[in-house]
């Protein structure tokens, strides 16, 4: 089963310099990135209220969950899109 | 130090699929250190010129390209290396675009085969083939079609294009990509398919993809690119994304090293023009003028002898007799067929030109500068404009097709851009707007810049408490941004390129509109640059006008009137000039010129030309009248601003009017050599850049000071040349003009009859609609006859001096019917009701028309009777009802009624003009009517009322509004301040019958009613 938000709950996450994710906290545990299988920028929405402008990762776990996570470049806050079961 | 440059780069001018002006991208360019840019707009160079001279005055090497679509859709991206690749991407486009149907251009694979010289290819974006196919996991068919570029480019001149704007296929397509063209023996490219310059354009460019689909940006979430990174992006942020790809980017600067386009056209400019054996162009055109000069002279005068030498020297050094021959020829088979044809722009300013029977004016008596039209030095080629009556334009334009043939000759194109009330209908659809409220509010908007609409609104008392919320300040905004932005293409009213080699090499071609007519992507701006000619066959109205009133005056006068032999000081006409009695007239007759004569007062053909250069539709500044004016009547000293001004301005009192003295002024004053002053005139009146104007200001000044005089004089000296020469008219222009206003108002004063009804018969033209032409024609003693049924033709005739009105002003009645009227009325009259719809057939509805505007008068039966006759009738198409058959009462119709359905039905007034209706009550009230107002004094307080002819909110006029009134005897001019319209603002704007309050204020002549309050009459 798939979880899927389309504006996450937030989440603590350690970037490195070119703003990838490096590990985030979700739930009280961390989680830290094997890969980033793929990642891409959606910017859209300008004319209503809430601009969307926020850069995915698909990311899978060291524990081997895959998930994906968005940074929303609006409010430099990090969230979580969704997580595969 | 990392280098690149842009080869992949949409400007505006990928009509509704790219955000920013050729000038942007280039002064985003600059900012970024970049020396060169390609433009690949698509299947075009619609852009090319205008962005390589952009670019070449901002020291960035231009390249040439195209983007392409390729059969089943794909994209594909050409670069011009060399001229040979120009003359490819010409070939490529214009058969791309000839071949699909109007507005999707296609290329066929094979004939891109044929014209791959100087060009090189790159794969394109995700639209392109290899791209879709490894897209759709197609690795073979990738393959496949890469083979088949490399094969036909050559691996040199064929690259694999690498994008990465975040989106999820990048990475994945990318690497395919890098194998596939190892695979190939191919290399890649770094591109960033840009579409805008900065970041902030995606907006735009988002509602573009809107407007271009006709949808809105909620409606179009698979239509618009998912984010923002399509911008002009620098060497920096494209080697960082790029990162793993080195070779790639260092390519996209190897690329641009390699192309070298200089659009230089000069030498393709013209066809070969056939001339009798033995002859030389140039030495025919001699023979020719030799002539001509001997018809227009008696005897002919050393100065005329001395002027024809220099200009034909000019001519021949320049290479341009065949330019001349070839107008020459297309007048005279004008002339042959008897069709009005006269030349005017700076082509009127040449002896040659006069002599050779091309343009009406004696360029000698006028005193015409000859390099206004022609100078040697500088690269401009000539212009000449031919005016044709508009009825017989096209049989010229295909004598021209037939004469050169179809691979010689195309139509020049225009770019319609947005416009105030275009933005925000199509932006505002775009965000979702609901389209009433956005029709009311492009309705509401006086302005024409789009950039000026958020102003405008917030002082519209219903619009301006909304200007806070985001969708407000989103659309003022994106409306200031699409201003002047390339909507459409059309064709050019007249211009025509004739070239020596087939046009195909040259400029690129498409459809037009109109079948069998191909039009050239180049505007008349381009054209000019490219040093290519057009020639100019436009149609006038006025020409068709006088042609037609020419011929019933022979025919119901015997006399065949000679315009060339009318004296040109009947006192006659200046005194109807001096009254401003000119409606109907060429060139004299707006309320701008109404205003303007009285004070004028002129007095021979000299004051009509300055009349006409003074006046004129379009930015009338304040202050550039009233000098001339004011000296001329006397209250201003004639002063020069420098005694070496005077040659040049005493004919206009000091005052510059004419752009000719724009150009004698910088040779006078600065020493200008003549190609240089037209360089500065044409600077000026074109807009140039900034780094030009400062150059030629520099000039000026230099050159000035070297003649004596101080910095100060000579910087005022320079603004005032700026100021005049972006709208000063063009003498020769204004001379040609001036000619044609005398004969229309020789014709209106002396053969009245006639010149209305040619006037009627050749709608819509002029500044007045039929109705006020009409009402002018009763007060000038003519007597109008109403439609009639068995009398009257399609168009206005003559009836024993009486004009008759034609059915073609019968609403509703059409081309079919009219013709269907005249044929079955060949078999004789129609008798009664019945008999006529018996035999017309015409539609219940236009039947009634036909009776309600009296045109059924003759059978003496009530309109009202015939409309209930006409209810009786059965139609084969329609129910079968019996109304009830027995005898009604009907009250004949009354007066008003009448009048109402003249002006209701016709658009014009037969019988009695509709303020007749309101005179008792208006007398009642105090109220004045336009004879009795014209015995009031200045400051007087009145009431007045009338039929609103003209609104006017000149753009110049810093707010204030010119309404016309039109009442039984004549005309009212009111003029409104600001403040005040913005009171009665709606009153203003939307009544037909208005009624103001205000005081009189009346000076040399012209009266005018200054508006305090105003209310709907009705």
């Amino acid at each position: 089963m798939t979880k899927l938000w389309r504006s996450g709950p937030p989440l603590a996450v350690l970037a490195d310099d070119n703003g990838a994710p490096q590990s985030f906290e979700w739930h009280g545990d961390v989680h830290h990135t094997n890969t980033i299988c793929n990642s891409w920028r959606v910017h859209s929405d300008w004319w209503k209220s809430s601009i969307i402008w926020r850069d995915y990762y698909k990311i899978e776990t060291t524990d081997g969950v895959l998930c994906i996570i968005y940074h929303d470049l609006v409010t430099d806050a990090w969230h979580l899109a969704q997580i595969y079961d | 130090m990392i280098e690149y440059v842009e080869l992949h780069c949409h400007t505006n001018y990928s009509l509704l699929d790219g955000a920013s002006h050729p000038e942007e991208l280039l002064d985003r360019a600059l900012e970024l250190g970049m020396n060169a840019l390609a433009i690949t707009d698509h299947a075009g160079l619609y852009g090319a010129v205008r962005f390589w001279r952009a670019a070449t005055e901002r020291g960035i090497r231009p390249i040439i390209g195209t983007e392409l679509t390729i059969d089943e859709g794909y994209h594909l991206v050409l670069l011009a290396r060399n001229m040979r690749g120009y003359t490819s991407l010409c070939h490529l486009i214009s058969h791309a675009q000839l071949r699909g149907s109007k507005g999707h251009p296609a290329l066929d694979k094979e004939i891109l085969a044929e014209h791959t010289e100087g060009l090189i290819c790159l794969s394109g974006c995700a639209q392109g083939e290899i791209s879709t196919h490894l897209l759709a996991g197609n690795r073979e068919r990738a393959l496949t079609a890469g083979r088949y570029y490399v094969d036909i480019f050559g691996p040199d001149d064929f690259y694999i294009e690498l994008q990465r704007h975040r989106l999820r296929e990048d990475h994945e397509l990318n690497e395919e990509c890098v194998e596939l063209a190892q695979e190939l023996g191919a290399r890649c490219v770094a591109t960033n398919d840009v579409h805008y310059a900065h970041r902030e354009g995606y907006m735009l460019q988002d509602v573009l993809a809107c407007i271009k689909h006709r949808t809105t940006l909620d409606e179009s979430a698979n239509l618009r690119r998912p984010n923002s990174e399509y911008y002009l992006k620098s060497a920096e942020e494209m080697s960082s994304l790029f990162a793993d790809y080195p070779e790639a980017l260092a390519n996209a600067r190897r690329i641009a090293d390699r192309c070298r386009v200089d659009l230089d056209l000069t030498k393709y400019r013209l066809p070969t023009f056939p001339v009798p054996p033995g002859e030389t162009p140039f030495s025919y055109l001699y023979a020719l003028c030799q002539q001509g000069i001997r018809r227009k002279y008696h005897p002919v005068t050393p100065a005329a002898s001395h002027q024809l030498a220099h200009e034909l020297g000019v001519i021949e050094r320049a290479g341009l007799a065949e330019y001349f021959l070839l107008v020459w020829d297309i007048v005279r088979y004008a002339k042959e067929r008897s069709i009005p044809a006269q030349g005017r722009g700076s082509a009127a300013n040449s002896l040659v030109a006069y002599v050779l029977d091309i343009t009406k004016v004696d360029p000698i008596r006028h005193n015409l500068l000859f390099e206004r039209f022609l100078s040697e030095a500088a690269r401009t080629m000539p212009d000449i404009d031919v005016d044709f009556s508009a009825s017989h334009r096209e049989e010229v334009l295909q004598y021209v097709y037939q004469k050169y043939g179809k691979e010689h000759t195309a139509m020049v194109c225009n770019v319609v851009t947005f416009r105030a009330r275009s933005a925000v209908r199509d932006v505002g659809k775009a965000l979702g707007f609901p389209l009433g409220l956005l029709d009311q509010i492009a309705k509401s908007l006086d302005t024409r810049r789009a950039t000026e609409v958020g102003a405008v609104l917030s002082t519209i008392e219903s619009f301006a408490h909304q200007t806070t919320y985001l969708p407000w300040q989103q659309l003022t905004d994106l409306c200031r941004q699409i201003d002047r932005f390339p909507r459409h293409l059309s064709i050019h009213v007249g211009g025509m390129l004739v070239t020596g080699p087939p046009l195909i090499d040259i400029v690129p071609l498409e459809r037009a509109t109109m079948p069998g007519r191909v039009v050239s992507q180049y505007n008349k701006d381009d054209i000019e640059d490219l040093g290519l000619i057009k020639i100019d066959l436009l149609s006038l109205r006025t020409l068709s006008m006088i042609h037609d009133a020419m011929q019933l005056i022979e025919e119901k006068r015997g006399i065949k009137l000679d315009l060339e032999a009318i004296p040109l000081d009947d006192p006659e006409v200046y005194s109807m000039l001096c009254r401003a009695d000119t409606i109907g007239t060429f060139q004299v007759e707006s309320r701008a010129q109404a205003q303007n004569l009285p004070r004028m007062r002129p007095r021979c053909l000299e004051d009509i030309i300055v009349e006409i250069a003074l006046i004129r539709p379009g930015p009338l500044q304040g202050n550039m009248v009233n000098p001339y004016m004011l000296r001329r009547q006397g209250r201003e000293p004639v002063t020069y601003m420098h005694p070496l001004t005077r040659p040049a301005t005493e004919e206009t009192l000091g005052v510059i009017v004419f752009q000719e003295q724009v150009m004698r002024v910088a040779m006078d004053v600065a020493g200008f050599t003549p190609g240089e002053a037209d360089q500065l005139r044409r600077a000026i009146s074109r807009h140039r850049s900034h780094h030009e104007m400062k150059r030629i200001q520099n000039r000026f000044i230099s050159g000035a000071l070297g003649n004596g005089l101080n910095e100060q004089l000579a910087q005022d000296i320079y603004s005032k040349l700026e100021g005049f020469a972006s709208y000063g008219f063009c003498k020769s222009h204004a001379a040609a003009f001036a000619k044609t206003a005398y004969d229309s108002c020789y014709l209106k004063i002396h053969y009245p009859e006639e010149f209305y009804c040619a006037l009627l018969n050749n709608q819509p033209m002029g500044f007045y609609r039929p109705s006020v032409i009409v009402s002018d024609a009763k007060r000038h003693g003519v007597e109008l006859l109403p439609v009639h049924i068995n009398q009257s033709r399609d168009e206005c005739t003559l009836e024993q001096g009486r004009l008759r009105v034609g059915l073609r002003y019968v609403h509703g009645l059409g081309e079919r019917g009219r013709v269907r009227i005249e044929t079955e009325r060949a078999h004789g009259p129609f008798s009664g009701l019945r008999d006529f719809c018996r035999r017309t057939r015409l539609a219940r509805k236009v039947v009634e028309h036909l009776i309600m505007v009296g045109a059924m008068a003759c059978w003496e039966v009530p309109r009202r009777e015939l409309l209930w006759e006409l209810g009786q009738l059965r139609y084969s198409e329609e129910m079968d009802l019996a109304p009830p058959a027995e005898n009604v009462d009907l009250p004949p119709l009354s007066h008003a009624e009448r009048v109402g359905l003249e002006y209701g039905l016709l658009g014009l007034a037969i019988g009695d003009h509709i303020m007749s209706l309101y005179r008792y009550r208006l007398d009642a009230l105090g109220v004045r009517s336009s004879t009795t107002l014209s015995t009031c004094s200045d400051g007087d307080r009145v009431l007045v009322a009338g039929r609103v002819i003209v609104r006017q909110a000149p753009p110049t006029a810093k707010g204030f509004v010119f309404i016309t009134l039109e009442d039984e005897d004549g005309l009212i001019n009111l003029v409104v301040r600001p403040g005040i319209y913005a009171c009665y603002r709606r009153t203003l704007r939307s009544a037909l019958l208005l009624m103001v309050e205000g005081k009189v204020q009346r000076a040399d002549g012209v009266l005018n009613v200054i508006v305090e309050r105003a209310s709907d009459l009705v």
